[in-house]
């Protein structure tokens, strides 16, 4: 009995038809190899394990083609004990995962020891596209890990020699079980192969560069775990106040410490003047785009922004912390999901959209009077954390309907103006907003104002000394940064009985296309200001950039959408409004690019069916047919008068086809164009044959 | 040469592709991570344009080596020429012909850039006997990638005839029986007993005992007499009826085979064989035309006596009649018919009747005993001897 199972054990695991081709294999190995460099470069596996694999691989694959005709079967023993030893130390591996983020990795290492040991057996074509796909595994592994553009040469080395191993796999298929191969004649001209190749390479390329603009990279399903981690360990110690490592001691005079904003601070001095650097401070991946609001001053002195004094308040519990509730948006929400990593030191505060509702953070958080949010230490290079937030979703009527309420008696503080401000101010500000009826639009009329008359510079002058800089600014040089519009945007909308406050921190950042991350750079910090709306809470407005506020999402899951976005902000002056219509124009100009395609595509099929000139009857396979007859009267083989076309045919040993179609043509009309073509072409023949045949 | 088919079909390797693709979709929206669509459209633009870019294969032609005869069981060298008449390369594909004379073999052809041509010769045995004129090419490619593959049946010319063996029988005493080789001692080929009938022509067989030299030397060709008892020398064979079991292991080719190994012996005894046959008649008759109006002979259900009067006519007195036919009660009564037509003629009958259910329901000599009145019968079966079934 056991003879018997063991035999039909062997029977079924016996190779059938070994592989002998070695460019397929050197190319299967070459992905293979690919797939394990991504992954070890992106972190999915430790270097040292990584370089073992890059070393162990070559000589597997060269042991598998040596036996790829043996039975093995004691390598196959060996391999599924391997096998079970690996999925063994993959559940022992899930017992350290703390987040399901973190399966990734245990995955990597089983997904790499699956390769490691498939790679010792792979006798027949059928093991070589198992090692294909599970390569595409681990290049899947790496690229859930990438955020930035290094993992881009994985991807091109791996798809070239991945089309290489489909090509060289297709071609070795075409000669199974053939007793023989048609050669080419010395004589023949050879086709280019690589020229061959490299088109079609060129053809796939283009084809998926089309399904990659077209593939909707929605963001509807949540991650289900979020990541939060220190990385390389806890930063500076920060206290009770706000550290920013750039800015020791908050040493003034310039406003950018190579990844350090001066503004992220205790208070923001407006005669700062400098560049920002284009450092990546961080990169996020985010639901959705959003202002990331780090610091909010309420106190302004005529020269500087500052924080109230009171000590941050800890947040109880372990991760994720929640929001005080009563500091949460009020109103119609919506929920924006960011995970942010960092690139560069930070102060000692989370920077995220507001209102954040869910805190995912190794460490402690604290709430400030305001409703920023600060950590124990500074955020070091490589932590980790995750933010659920909120967003006021209120639109523009639903603000406007609110009318011009007053403001509640708790919010007093952002209603202050110093003495250091000119009257002049408020009156300017009346002055815009006279025709406003609503909240609202006293808002977008002092945005639409600013926009309207001043100018962006970084090095807008410095108030002298004594001089209150907002009203320097509106009256003075009339050139600013947005330090200078957000604060005079909040002085003027507090002279007319407003709330607001100026806040800190950055903007969105570039979304990278590949990566799916914004990177947020050093010159991505940024001020804008915060109104309140009764009801509804605190909502954004950026006077510097007129970004509008309760925008949800500002762009089209369609990376063809956002390249047509992306087009509209350059060319500027026209505006193609709502994600959705920018969805719409992004399918229309797929759709005319399909029917233009296809257009073309009908035109190269026809291009052998040459239609009669003008003026004379008949169709193509006419036109083919005196071609012909020309031909025939040449070389004296014309057609009797008696001879019906068919019967030409005939005699020249052309099938019934050509001669049906001729029929249909002149007598009855032809709509099949690939008949057409094909009457067409055997006609051409004939003809070739007769004009190259001498003294037939 | 036309296209008879063309036809393109998704491989399973795609939709796991596609699949693959949708996963990787579906991480990316979950992870957020945007290479993952990356690599999603890699794959599904490879599939998508794999099926885009897959060759028409329209160009090819193709065109048999062939000789232009072949003996059933011969190995034949059968050459295949591929010839790119298009503008565009073709790429490796596999060429599966099949002639139905020969069992379908796959070839493989390799690149072929605008026109040029490949060719590949294999030597295969010819199974089937017939005429055939065309055969039916299968062009298969997957090119670039595996993903799809096409598919293009395409008829070719061809020219091929292949005969049915004969067995040697050297004198069959069934010719001999009907007076037929009853040699008249004084009856030398060429001299007969019988009226002169004048000279002809020398045709091949014609013995040489009956080449005229003197008429020969004058006319500078040679020149047969002939006689009236040559007339009797004359065999009729007629192949008919059903067929049982499927070829080429059937009743019919066994009879096809009988008669061509009855025309073999009548002619090397120096008797004028004429033939009748689904696809017509045939008089006077070579071996080789014999061999290529059998290769043509197809079962035929129409009765055989209808169809004798005109080769009985030529056959003139003393002839011998051979009927072949599968057994069966029409057919018994037919062959009946014929005999008694054949004997008022003064000829003699041989009917050679196969056993069609020794190919239908068993194996081995007929159950029952086969004759056939007014004929000297001799029965076939499958598997057996044909000299023994025969008796030579």
């Amino acid at each position: 009995m056991s003879g018997g199972v063991g035999a039909r054990v062997k029977a079924v695991n016996a190779t059938r038809r070994p592989e002998d081709s070695i460019p397929l294999r050197a190319a299967v190995l070459g992905a293979v190899l690919a797939g394990v460099g991504a992954a070890g470069a992106e972190g999915a596996i430790s270097p040292l394990r990584t370089a073992v694999v890059l070393a162990v691989l070559p000589c597997a694959y060269w042991f598998s083609y040596k036996r790829r005709a043996a039975d093995n079967w004691y390598v196959k023993l060996a391999l599924a004990l391997g096998a079970v030893l690996a999925i063994v130390g993959f559940f022992a591996q899930l017992g350290s995962v703390q987040t399901l983020d973190e399966i990734r990795f245990p995955l990597a290492e089983i997904f790499l020891w699956i390769q490691v040991l498939h790679s010792f057996d792979l006798p027949e074509r059928k093991d070589l596209h198992f090692s294909l796909g599970s390569s595409l595994a681990l290049m899947g592994v790496a690229g859930s890990l990438a955020q930035t553009m290094s993992y881009a040469p994985f991807v091109v080395v791996y798809f070239v020699l991945t089309l290489c191993a489909l090509h060289l796999a297709q071609v070795s298929e075409a000669t199974d079980g053939t007793v023989a191969t048609l050669r080419p004649e010395p004589s023949a001209p050879r086709p280019r192969a690589w020229s061959q190749l490299v088109r079609t390479g060129a053809g796939i390329a283009a084809v998926g560069v089309v399904l990659y603009l077209l593939t909707p990279q929605s963001t509807g399903v949540r991650t289900l775990a979020l990541p939060f981690s220190l990385g390389n360990g806890a930063g500076i110690a920060a206290g009770e106040s706000l550290f920013n490592p750039g800015f020791e001691s908050g040493a003034p005079g310039s406003r950018s410490s190579g990844t350090a904003y001066h503004g992220f601070n205790d208070s923001l001095d407006l005669r700062v003047r400098g560049e920002l650097s284009d450092e990546i401070v961080m990169r996020v991946r985010s639901s959705a785009p959003a202002m990331l609001r780090g610091m909010i001053f309420d106190r302004y002195d005529g020269v500087t922004w500052s924080q109230p004094s009171e000590d941050p308040v800890p947040l109880d519990g372990t991760p994720p912390y929640f929001y005080p509730v009563e500091q949460r948006s009020l109103g119609p929400r919506a929920e924006v999901t960011q995970t942010f990593y960092i690139e560069a030191e930070q102060p000692n505060a989370i920077f995220s959209a507001a209102y954040p509702d869910r805190i995912f953070y190794e460490g402690g958080v604290a709430v400030d009077a305001l409703g920023g949010l600060r950590t124990g230490g500074t955020l070091s290079e490589g932590t980790v954390y995750s933010v659920v937030a909120s967003r006021g979703a209120a639109t523009p009527d639903q603000l406007r309907k609110l009318g011009s309420p007053e403001a509640p008696e708790t919010l007093s503080r952002y209603l202050e103006v110093p003495s250091s401000v000119p009257k002049r101010v408020g009156s300017l500000a009346r002055r815009i907003t006279s025709s406003a009826a609503t909240t609202y639009d006293k808002v977008k009329a002092i945005e639409d104002y600013l926009a309207r008359n001043y100018r962006y510079s970084t090095d807008s002058p410095v108030p002298p000394e004594g001089r209150d800089a907002v009203d320097h600014f509106l009256f003075d040089t009339d050139v600013g940064f947005c330090e200078q519009f957000a604060s005079a945007t909040t002085i003027l909308l507090r002279s007319l009985g407003i709330p607001a406050r100026l806040v800190a921190g950055y903007t969105p950042g570039t979304r990278n296309p590949f990566t799916g991350y914004y990177e947020v750079r050093n010159s991505d910090a940024h001020t804008w200001v915060e109104v309140y709306f009764p009801s509804y809470g605190w909502y954004e407005f950026d006077p510097t950039f007129a970004v509008p506020p309760a925008q949800v999402e500002t762009s089209s899951s369609l990376p063809l959408a956002r390249l047509l976005e992306a087009a509209q902000k350059k060319l500027g002056g026209f505006s193609l409004g709502e994600p959705g219509l920018l969805d719409m124009a992004a399918l229309g100009v797929a759709l005319m690019a399909a029917w233009a395609a296809a257009v073309l595509w009908r035109r190269r099929r026809l291009r052998g069916v040459r239609r009669p000139p003008a003026g004379e009857p008949g169709g193509p396979v006419e036109a083919a047919w005196r071609e012909l007859e020309s031909a025939l009267r040449e070389t004296g083989e014309e057609r009797a008068p008696p001879e019906t076309a068919r019967e030409l045919l005939y005699r020249l040993g052309s099938s019934g086809a050509a001669a049906d179609a001729f029929d249909e043509e002149r007598y009855g009309g032809l709509t099949d164009t690939a008949r057409a073509r094909e009457a067409v072409l055997e006609l051409k023949r004939l003809t070739r044959d007769k004009s190259t045949t001498p003294g037939h | 040469m036309s296209v008879v088919r063309s036809s393109r079909r998704v491989s399973r390797r795609a939709l796991s592709a596609v699949l693959i693709g949708g996963a990787l979709i579906l991480a990316g929206t979950t992870a957020q991570a945007g290479w993952l669509f990356v690599l999603a459209a890699g794959v599904l633009g490879g599939v998508a344009g794999s099926m885009l870019l897959l060759p028409r294969l329209r160009g090819a032609e193709i065109v048999w080596d062939l000789p232009r005869r072949a003996r059933v069981g011969e190995e034949v060298p059968v050459g295949l020429r591929v010839t790119n008449r298009g503008k565009r390369a073709l790429p490796v594909m596999r060429v599966e012909d099949s002639l139905g004379a020969f069992e379908p073999v796959a070839l493989c052809s390799m690149e072929l850039g605008p026109g040029a041509t490949a060719r590949a010769e294999t030597v295969r045995r010819a199974q089937r006997r017939g005429v055939f004129e065309s055969g039916s090419v299968r062009l298969e490619t997957s090119a670039p990638l595996g993903f799809a593959r096409r598919l293009v049946v395409q008829d070719a010319p061809a020219t091929l005839t292949v005969v049915p063996t004969w067995v040697e029988l050297e004198a069959w005493s069934p010719l001999r029986s009907g007076g037929i080789g009853d040699e008249d001692p004084n009856a030398r080929a060429g001299q007969g007993t019988g009226d002169y009938l004048g000279v002809r022509d020398y045709r091949p067989g014609d013995p040489l005992r009956a080449i005229h030299w003197r008429s020969a030397a004058r006319a500078g060709r040679l020149i047969v007499t002939e006689y009236e008892e040559e007339s009797c020398r004359r065999v009729l064979i007629a192949l008919g009826g059903a067929d049982a079991g499927e070829p080429p292991d059937s009743a019919f080719e066994t009879l096809v085979q009988s008669a061509a190994s009855i025309a073999k012996c009548s002619i090397d005894n120096g008797n004028q064989v004429s033939l009748l046959h689904s696809a017509g008649e045939l008089s006077d008759a070579h071996f080789s035309e014999c061999l290529e109006a059998l290769a043509a002979a197809a079962p035929d259900d129409r009765p055989l006596s209808p169809r004798l009067g005109r080769g009985l006519a030529r056959l003139g007195r003393g002839g011998t009649v051979v009927l072949l036919a599968c057994d069966s009660e029409q057919t018994r009564a037919d062959l009946e018919e014929a005999a008694r037509m054949a004997a008022a003629r003064g000829c003699h009958t041989v009917a050679v009747v196969a056993d069609p259910g020794s190919w239908l329901k068993h194996r081995g000599p007929p159950r029952t005993t086969m004759s056939v009145a007014g004929a000297t019968t001799r029965t076939v079966w499958r598997d057996a001897s044909l000299r023994t079934c025969l008796g030579a």
